[in-house]
């Protein structure tokens, strides 16, 4: 065979084994349960930005939360985060303090899916995980109801969930009862009230108002 | 006087070292660069003597830059030595091969060299006069990189259509019949330019490591497989009959000056083109200055290569400091080294100015000192044991390769180099390769 044709042809066959090769060592994508049975492997996991913050030494510590679970995040570097995002992050699990880790030397492989203000949920799906969402920026959807100068109440269309809306730094804003809009902002839980709420108490929160069907 | 005089010593090592990479043939700047990046921290602590005599640690870091920037400089006039001595093709490949070759084969290796000198050196000085304009053009007030962002996507795709619509090789294996052998040359090229991508969007996906926990780059074996190790191999299979060399300038004419001056300028336009687009090489340069040019005589062809190839290492470094972006391996060290501030007023970035002191005084030097390397293979052509050189380039490349990226990267240099060898054997260009590159940034774009 002359060394045009062996070539042409080893060309294609490399390609295609580099290919197979690539779709076998790419980690592969688990629960956050199971991280325990992948000690010391290389896998990517899913989920949202609970809680994040930078360490002394210029790394930086990620809480996700996925289905039933929670897993800490060590990156070297800083990736630039916002709580409620969905994330993924490739690395290797690791044990530490009684506690799994997935340990990332590169923030490049910590991958941003989903900005947090693009998840937009009902407010039924809200209120059938709560804890889930608990202390993260959320985009709810659903109807305005009894509105006062520093509060309104989102409904869901047959009115089965109400959750109430502080949004006491939108002053110039006109809504007005059974609009259906979409509210980004935190959600959290009232104590003192023993009920779960919507704050929109940064720049980044809003309202945006949808054309009802 | 002691920053300068050290900008000066950095300078004329970096030259030094430049003949070196461009005499080797597959040994990049890039991997001289990469080696630097990760050794900086022990190269900054052999200097800390300097900090007695008031250079700061951020100035030895500049001087790394300056080093590396000399180097690229002096490599792009010294390459055209191993690629007109060493790369010499037998009698059946003459045609498809670089200009510079046929002229060794007529004997007139030096006069090749020298032309290229030419070309590298006014590339040189006409960048230096375009400084200012280009500036201007690129950043404010005419903000010419941003109307080029924002049509990128177009002028990528219309660059690949060019550089597959303007090749000319003649393939005749599937029949002898007009226009039949040069469409399917147009195919092959096509071919290679879409399995070039593939591997790169492959390999992108792959895992690499360093065996001694060194930064770990993909492109470095897939670059040194698809542009260094297919010379090297082809020239090891090949045994030209070289004629006995004539030592002797080239001679110009009045006319031959002028057509010179116009290859030099329209060389370092293209060169100045892909130093501001991503993910082209002086390759494709040079297939968009010859087209602008319009004449493709060996000689002018040689210098405007050349001019391509000066002009583009030049002007990565300008163009850092414009659009605080690295444009080539070397400009990627420097900008992770030192800092990088934004020309925006009439005075440039210190910073800027040391490099620029680099590029004037290492291309100065490297003019002169390729012409006298050029004389020396002429003359001593016969007894250097080439094959041997050339063995123990390859194995410094792939004892490189593992050291960077492991086993994994290995296996990506043998089948870049099996991709690479498909221009060098069916007779197409070579610069189809960089779809590596173009097919995933145009993805990116899309």
């Amino acid at each position: 065979m002359k060394l045009k044709h062996f070539s042409l042809l080893f060309s294609i066959g490399g390609v295609l084994l580099l290919y197979f090769l690539s779709e076998l060592t790419t980690p592969p994508l688990i629960e956050i349960h199971e991280m325990p049975n992948y000690e010391g492997k290389q896998v990517t996991i899913e989920g949202l930005v609970i809680d994040h913050r930078l360490t002394k030494h210029g790394g930086q510590i990620i809480t996700v939360g996925g289905e039933n679970a929670t897993a800490t995040i060590f990156v070297e570097g800083n990736a630039d985060l916002e709580y409620g995002d969905k994330i993924q992050a490739t690395g290797e699990v690791q044990k530490y303090k009684d506690t799994w880790e997935l340990v990332i030397n590169d923030n490049r492989f910590v991958i941003i899916l989903e900005k947090w203000q693009n998840l937009s949920m009902p407010l039924w799906q809200l209120a059938e995980n709560p804890t889930k969402y608990l202390g993260l920026n959320v985009n709810v959807t659903g109807f305005i109801e009894s509105v006062s100068n520093a509060y309104f109440y989102l409904v869901d269309i047959e009115q089965k969930h109400s959750l109430i809306v502080f949004y006491n730094l939108f002053e110039n804003l006109t809504i007005y009862p059974g609009q259906k809009v979409s509210v980004s902002g935190k959600f959290t839980f009232d104590e003192e009230q023993f009920r779960y709420q919507l704050e929109l108490c940064e720049e980044k929160h809003g309202i945006a108002t949808q054309v009802t069907e | 006087m002691l920053p300068l005089l050290l900008v000066i010593f950095f300078c004329v090592l970096g030259v030094l070292t430049g003949i070196a990479t461009g005499l080797l043939p597959g040994l990049h700047v890039n991997n001289i660069a990469l080696i630097l990046l990760s050794l900086s921290g022990a190269i900054v602590a052999s200097f800390s003597f300097l900090f007695e005599y008031g250079i700061s640690q951020e100035f030895i870091l500049v001087l790394i830059c300056v080093y590396i920037i000399s180097t690229s400089i002096s490599h792009t006039f010294h390459d055209v030595i191993p690629s007109t001595f060493l790369g010499a093709p037998d009698e059946d490949m003459a045609l498809s091969v670089l200009p510079a070759h046929s002229l060794l084969l007529e004997g007139k290796g030096y006069e090749a060299v020298a032309l290229s000198a030419m070309g590298s050196y006014g590339a040189i000085l006409f960048c230096f006069l375009l400084l200012f304009p280009i500036r201007f053009i690129i950043g404010s007030p005419l903000f010419f990189y941003e109307t080029l962002r924002e049509i990128m996507l177009f002028v990528l795709i219309a660059i690949s259509i060019l550089m597959i619509g303007t090749e000319k090789a003649k393939i005749d294996d599937f029949g002898k019949k007009p226009p039949f052998p040069s469409a399917i040359g147009m195919l092959f090229a096509t071919f290679v330019f879409f399995l070039s991508g593939v591997f790169g969007i492959i390999i992108f996906e792959i895992p690499v490591d360093s065996p001694i926990g060194l930064s770990s780059p993909v492109l470095f074996p897939a670059l040194a497989g698809l542009f260094g190790t297919p010379t090297l191999l082809t020239s090891l299979m090949t045994k030209p009959v070289i004629p006995k060399q004539i030592i002797k300038a080239p001679l110009l004419d009045r006319k031959t000056k002028n057509s010179s001056a116009l290859s030099v300028m329209t060389g370092s336009l293209g060169g100045i083109l892909v130093s501001i687009i991503p993910g082209i090489t002086s390759a494709t340069g040079t297939i968009l200055a010859m087209n602008a040019r319009g004449e493709s005589s060996k000689r002018q062809t040689i210098i405007t290569l050349s001019a391509v190839n000066t002009a583009c290492a030049f002007f990565v470094v300008v163009v850092m400091f414009i659009i605080l972006r690295s444009r080539s391996g070397a400009t990627l060290a420097a900008m992770e080294l030192m800092s990088v501030p934004e020309w925006t007023t009439l005075f440039m970035p210190a910073n800027l100015s040391y490099l620029l002191i680099a590029l004037l005084v290492g291309g100065t030097l490297s003019y002169f000192l390729t012409l006298k390397v050029g004389k020396l293979f002429a003359r001593g052509f016969a007894n250097v044991p080439y094959a041997l050189v050339i063995k123990l380039t390859i194995s410094l490349i792939v004892i490189l390769v593992f050291l960077f990226t492991g086993i994994m990267g290995i296996l990506i240099l043998v089948i870049a180099t099996l991709i690479g060898l498909l221009p060098v054997e069916w007779g197409v260009r070579r610069s189809h390769c960089m779809g590596i590159l173009l097919i995933p940034i145009i993805l990116y774009f899309l």
